[in-house]
Formats: C-alpha cells, sequence, structure tokens
C-alpha cells in the first residue's frame, strides 16, 4: 500500500503542473502527424504502444528503475518508516511489524562519504548510458531539459541525493534516484512515471491530429494495462534487458529538426 | 585478391592477449560470457537436439604507420574467419572480413578484434552480405572489437546482415577511441530473402554497440527484434519495412557533414548531430531500395571517401 506521503509526492512531481514543461515536447510526435503518418486513435495507439513495448519510453523505464536502485542499496533511507520496506514488497501480513533494522545503509560502518561516492558513480554511469542511447538532438535537449528542471523543482523536497545527481541528469534518472531517496516504492514511481509520459503523447495529439478529449480519455484507459505490465517488468529489467526497434519514431524526431512551422520543441 | 606482402610483420598475438575486451555491457547474461562457446553438442540440451557442427572463428588484425601509410603488424586467423587485404592505391590499409562457414546459424561464434594505431587508417569491409540461417534455439554470436589510436581513423563498413527465418543473431560492437580518433560505422539489416518473398517475421536480433572516447561512453545502440508482430508493423517502431541501418560517424567535424547528409536522405531517412556524433537511421522496403539510400552516405561519411570496391560487386 503506497504511502500518503509518497502519494502525495507522486501526485505532485509528475502532474503537467509540476514545472519541468513536458508539455513543450512531442518525442518526435508531431512531425508523424505533420506527415500524415497518425491521423487518427488508432493509429495514436499504435505509434504510444509501440513506444511502451519496443521503444524509448521502455529504455526510460528501466534507466529509471535502475537510478531508482542506485539509490537504494548505496543510501540510507531517511526517516526511516516502519510500514515501508526498505526495499521490494514486504509479504502480505507482515508489512508493518518489523522495522526495517537490516538496510545496510544504516551500519555504523559505512561511512557517509563512501555511500555517496558509490550513489554518484552509479547514477552518473547510468546518465551517460542514457545520453549514449539518444540519437537525436532534440531528443538529448528534451531528456536533459526536462530531467534538469524536475531536479531544481523537486529540490524544494530536501534530499541528500540532490547534490549526488550526475549533471546534466536525465529525465528517467532525475525521477528515479529521487523517488528513491524519498522512500517511494518503484512499481508507484513507474506508474505515475508511464502514466504522465503517455498522457503528455496523447496530449500532443489532442492538439495537433486533432483529437477529441473524450478520444483521448479512450486511448488513456485502453493503455492501463500495457502501462501497468511494463511497470512490472522494468521494475526487476537489467540493463542488458535495454533493445528497442524504434527506428520510424528516431527518424520522425530527426527529421523533425528541420519542420517548419513547429509547435513542439521536439 | 593478393595478401599484402609483409610477412616479417606477420605475427599472431600471445596467448595472453586472447581474452581481451570480453566483457560486453549488452550481452544476454549479467556477467561477462565465457571466453569460448560451448563445442558442439556440449550445451545443456545437448541430449534434446541432434548434434550439429559449430562454426567458430577468431580474427585480428594490428596496424603500425610506416612513411605515413598504413600497414600491417599483426595478422591472426582462426577458424572461420579469414582475413584479406586488398592492395589499396592510398596511404590506408584496407581488411576484408570473411566468414568461410558461408553464413552463420544457431551457436556459431565469430570475434573480430581490429586495433588502428595512432594516426593509421583503416577500412574494413565483407566480402558479401552476412546469411544468419534458423537457429535450433541457440544465438548466432558475433563480436567485434575495435580500438582506434590518437588521430586515427576507422572505417567499419560490413556489408548487409541477411537474417533468415527462425534466425538468431547476437552481435556486439565495441569501440575504444583515442581523445582525437575519428570513426565511421554503417550496420544494415534485411530481414528475409525478397526474392523468396520471406519477411523473416520470427527473426531474433539483439545489436548492442558501445563506443567509448577516452574510457568514456558517448555513444550506444541497443537494437531489438524480439518476433513480436508489433515490432515489424508498429507506426513508431519497423512500420512494415523489412530493412534498416544505422549509420554513425564519430568525430570533431561532426556537425560540418550534417547540411550534406541531409541533401542525400529521403523521407524515411533521419540524420541528426548530438555533440560530436552524427547518427543516420534509414527504411526501407526493400533492400535494393536500402542500399539506394545508404551508398552515397557512406561514400560522403567514410574516411575513404568512397564505397569500398567490394560493395560494387
Amino acid at each position: 500500500m503506497t504511502s500518503p506521503a509518497a502519494l502525495q509526492k507522486l501526485v505532485t512531481w509528475l502532474s503537467p503542473a509540476f514545472p519541468v514543461g513536458a508539455f513543450a515536447w512531442s518525442a518526435g510526435l508531431e512531425m508523424a502527424i505533420a506527415d500524415r503518418r497518425v491521423t487518427d486513435s488508432a493509429r495514436l495507439m499504435s505509434w504510444i504502444e509501440g513506444a511502451l513495448a519496443h521503444g524509448g519510453i521502455r529504455t526510460d523505464a528501466i534507466l529509471l528503475a535502475h537510478a531508482w536502485r542506485a539509490v537504494r542499496e548505496t543510501e540510507p533511507a531517511a526517516p526511516p518508516s516502519p510500514t515501508l520496506p526498505a526495499r521490494g514488497r514486504v509479504p502480505a501480513g507482515v508489512s508493518g511489524t518489523i522495522a526495517p533494522q537490516t538496510q545496510s545503509g544504516t551500519s555504523p560502518l559505512a561511512g557517509e562519504d563512501g555511500r555517496g561516492e558509490a550513489t554518484i558513480t552509479a547514477l552518473s554511469t547510468l546518465a551517460d548510458l542514457s545520453l549514449a542511447l539518444v540519437s537525436s538532438r532534440e531528443r538529448w535537449m528534451e531528456t536533459t531539459i526536462t530531467g534538469d528542471s524536475y531536479v531544481r523543482a523537486a529540490s524544494l523536497w530536501p534530499a541528500e541525493v540532490l547534490a549526488r545527481l550526475p549533471q546534466p541528469c536525465p529525465y528517467p534518472i532525475a525521477v528515479g534516484a529521487i523517488a528513491a531517496a524519498h522512500d517511494i516504492d518503484l512499481e508507484d514511481t513507474l506508474l505515475a512515471w508511464l502514466t504522465a509520459t503517455v498522457h503528455g503523447q496523447v496530449s500532443v495529439a489532442i492538439r495537433l491530429v486533432p483529437l477529441g478529449q473524450t478520444d483521448g480519455l479512450r486511448i488513456m484507459s485502453a493503455l492501463e494495462p500495457r502501462v501497468a505490465a511494463l511497470a512490472k517488468s522494468a521494475a526487476s529489467a537489467t540493463l542488458a534487458d535495454i533493445g528497442a526497434i524504434a527506428y520510424a519514431a528516431d527518424i520522425a524526431q530527426m527529421r523533425h529538426e528541420t519542420l517548419e512551422p513547429r509547435i513542439f520543441r521536439s | 585478391m593478393a595478401i599484402q606482402p609483409e610477412p616479417a610483420a606477420v605475427a599472431s598475438l600471445p596467448p595472453e592477449g586472447r581474452d581481451r575486451g570480453r566483457g560486453w555491457p549488452g550481452s544476454r547474461t549479467e556477467g561477462p560470457p565465457p571466453p569460448t562457446p560451448p563445442l558442439k553438442g556440449e550445451g545443456s540440451n545437448a541430449a534434446a537436439l541432434p548434434r550439429h557442427q559449430r562454426a567458430r572463428g577468431v580474427g585480428r588484425l594490428g596496424t603500425r604507420v610506416l612513411d605515413g601509410r598504413t600497414r600491417l603488424t599483426t595478422l591472426f586467423q582462426e577458424g572461420c574467419a579469414k582475413i584479406r587485404l586488398p592492395h589499396t592505391h592510398d596511404q590506408s590499409l584496407q581488411a576484408v572480413l570473411i566468414n568461410t562457414a558461408g553464413g552463420l546459424t544457431g551457436g556459431d561464434d565469430v570475434a573480430w578484434e581490429i586495433d588502428a594505431a595512432p594516426g593509421a587508417r583503416v577500412v574494413l569491409t565483407t566480402q558479401a552480405c552476412e546469411r544468419v540461417y534458423r537457429s535450433l534455439g541457440d544465438d548466432a554470436t558475433v563480436r567485434s572489437t575495435i580500438t582506434v589510436g590518437a588521430g586515427a581513423h576507422l572505417d567499419w563498413l560490413p556489408q548487409e546482415t541477411i537474417l533468415f527465418e527462425g534466425a538468431r543473431l547476437d552481435r556486439g560492437l565495441e569501440v575504444d577511441l583515442a581523445p582525437d580518433a575519428s570513426f565511421f560505422a554503417i550496420e544494415a539489416i534485411l530481414l528475409g530473402r525478397e526474392a523468396m518473398g520471406e519477411a523473416a517475421r520470427n527473426a531474433h536480433l539483439r545489436d548492442n554497440w558501445r563506443i567509448r572516447r577516452g574510457g568514456r561512453l558517448i555513444h550506444a545502440e541497443a537494437t531489438r527484434l524480439s518476433a513480436d508482430p508489433l515490432e515489424r508493423d508498429g507506426l513508431g517502431l519497423l512500420d512494415g519495412a523489412n530493412a534498416f541501418a544505422t549509420l554513425l560517424y564519430v568525430g570533431a567535424d561532426a556537425e560540418l557533414k550534417l547540411d550534406r547528409v541531409r541533401d542525400l536522405l529521403t523521407d524515411a531517412t533521419g540524420a541528426s548531430v548530438v555533440g560530436e556524433r552524427l547518427v543516420v537511421r534509414a527504411m526501407a522496403p526493400s533492400g535494393l531500395a536500402l542500399r539506394r539510400i545508404i551508398t552515397p552516405l557512406i561514400a560522403h561519411l567514410s574516411g575513404a571517401g568512397t564505397l569500398p570496391r567490394l560493395w560494387h560487386l
């Protein structure tokens, strides 16, 4: 069960009103619409389903999970809460009965500096991989500008991890690392981030195709099982599981650089 | 094809050099793969499956620069991996990588290790398209490890890889660039034999590139086909294309090359520059259509400035 404090933060941080400017980016969808390739609800579904199953959204979800884990495995969970397990889910009936005394981070033997260094190294390696996998300039700007804005906005909720984030910080790395630092469950974080990301794509189509608000909501509802499945699988995926075949989306992102006129920044 | 006559310089690496660079970040398993694949029939499912001859090959090539000309210092070839060195009419060394097994199938394992010395100019290509046949379960693996020294340039220009129905290919490309080295690579994939009307919808592919500059990861590719129909038909994915290619140029002058590249593109291709890397992605309905798109791009982006002769045959 998600704690109230965690749910409050997720809803706030992944709301379209949180000042990261995510609504300004289309991840190539504006180009696909301009090319008359995404013209209706069914084709928008195909576009988004592809990104979830075999495209950039899946890759980012796996990286988000690794950033979350990198912080959890190197930082103490603070403040410890007896109802929150240190990592993973506690079996039914056990929750709330044992305090998380076994957290490695609370060991007096693990020095504060050593933990910080390990976090910095792990997050910076993930950020390098995230940016190395980006194949176009606008996509690079999208993930770094959104990520850095997210870090700035979330810094109003103090956490040690904020000083240990790479610069620039790709968006999924920022979301995963900061959620872990605030004791927010990984799968919940993935669900919220994936839902916000899919919602962002639907909003682009509502504006540009155009589609009606009802069409957009129908797609959000229809994609719920896929989003839930990806949240679950990404939570335990290894870095070797990263892989995509999003050629058409990548090409759309590249071609967007010369699209005139355009409304979105990618 | 003539071998460059420099016998005194031809020697194999010492045995301790053979397991260098085996840690593949994107390979199937978490840990590094074993240094050698199981010999024929040694796999865990050996009892259940008929025994097949597995092809194995290691090819290694080292260079140095003498009087401004790139020359061979190391040539090692074992198993099905052969390297031929046609005469060139410029200062570069051209090497043709050949898999004498005549294609790859499940369990086959080929490794290439190429070292371009400081200041060297090296062009690598293949004799023909690589065919990857139906697998009974295991992946065919190809590992290419390349180092490019200071001020050197290397072109990695294998001809297209054709995945047959039921093929399973796990391929890796690891490149280490010195601070001012440059690099150009293409990998093109054709899905099925066009003339046979195949689309190889059950083909599996994992293609991982890790390009590092001075040890830091600067570019990565993680291409994956898992026989899910959505991959082949999805609007943002292959969208029905049976051929696709990625071209990568890494160098300080990447930005300067972009305008000309854009002039050569069609609607189903895109190019972008991120920092010092220029990436081109191309999709086409057929291998022939893809070749029409990529050959002028190779001529523009390769260090040699032309297509290797073997691509014309």
